[in-house]
């Protein structure tokens, strides 16, 4: 039930992250924009993070075994893939949150597309660990 | 015809399952609970509501931290756990 309902969350997430990229008349809604567009791929990321670590707070598989009903476990191959994805997750939304801060009326659409790509990356790994 | 024998092997295996989900739900009920937040501020801003900065700040502070957590190294695989 967690899985489905944290790839929802994250989807919407991302598809309101993407829905908010249209060019805008006036420098003050492109600014609103722009910070909803941050806010959503955050708590995207947010939701993310959060399966990530009720996914290592499980225990670790054993030697020759998987997850699977009656053996609830992590994989440690996957949390070290989700670990790598994470670290570039955090830099590009940092990079995300950063530059929205530093330049308002910027456009942030290449920015938002490495934050996007890299959060994908981690729901993939996520979506592979079940 | 079901017999007795598979009834009971039937209820080990669900004892099983379901001793394997309690001992695990206190964390499983941590994420959802923990996720529930970005939930909501997603759901805020599919219905209309405005990010703040500081929203924008808090939320990013939030979850640095629990990257940070997540990234802690794992313990060291002493063969026991390679998957």
């Amino acid at each position: 039930m967690r899985k489905p309902v944290a790839a929802i969350a994250v989807v919407c997430g991302l598809t309101l992250a993407g829905c908010q990229t249209v060019a805008l008349p006036s420098l003050n809604l492109n600014s609103v924009a722009a910070l909803n567009t941050v806010y959503g791929i955050q708590n995207a990321f947010g939701v993310a993070v959060n399966s990530a670590n009720a996914y290592r707070a499980v225990p670790l598989c054993r030697t020759g075994t998987g997850p699977g009903v009656a053996n609830i476990c992590a994989k440690r191959s996957v949390i070290e893939r989700l670990q790598a994805a994470m670290r570039k997750a955090r830099l590009a939304v940092n990079n995300l949150v950063a530059l929205q801060k530093a330049y308002p009326s910027v456009d942030i659409t290449n920015a938002l597309a490495a934050a996007r790509s890299a959060l994908n990356v981690v729901q993939h790994i996520l979506a592979s660990g079940a | 015809m079901v017999t007795a024998a598979e009834v009971s092997a039937g209820l080990a295996a669900a004892e099983t399952i379901v001793n394997a989900i309690i001992k695990v739900a206190p964390a499983i009920e941590r994420g959802v609970v923990s996720s529930i937040p970005y939930v909501q501020a997603i759901a805020g801003l599919i219905g209309g509501k405005n990010a703040t900065a500081e929203e924008i700040d808090a939320v990013l502070a939030r979850i640095n931290a629990e990257v940070d957590l997540f990234l802690s190294p794992l313990p060291p695989d002493d063969g026991s756990t390679t998957t």
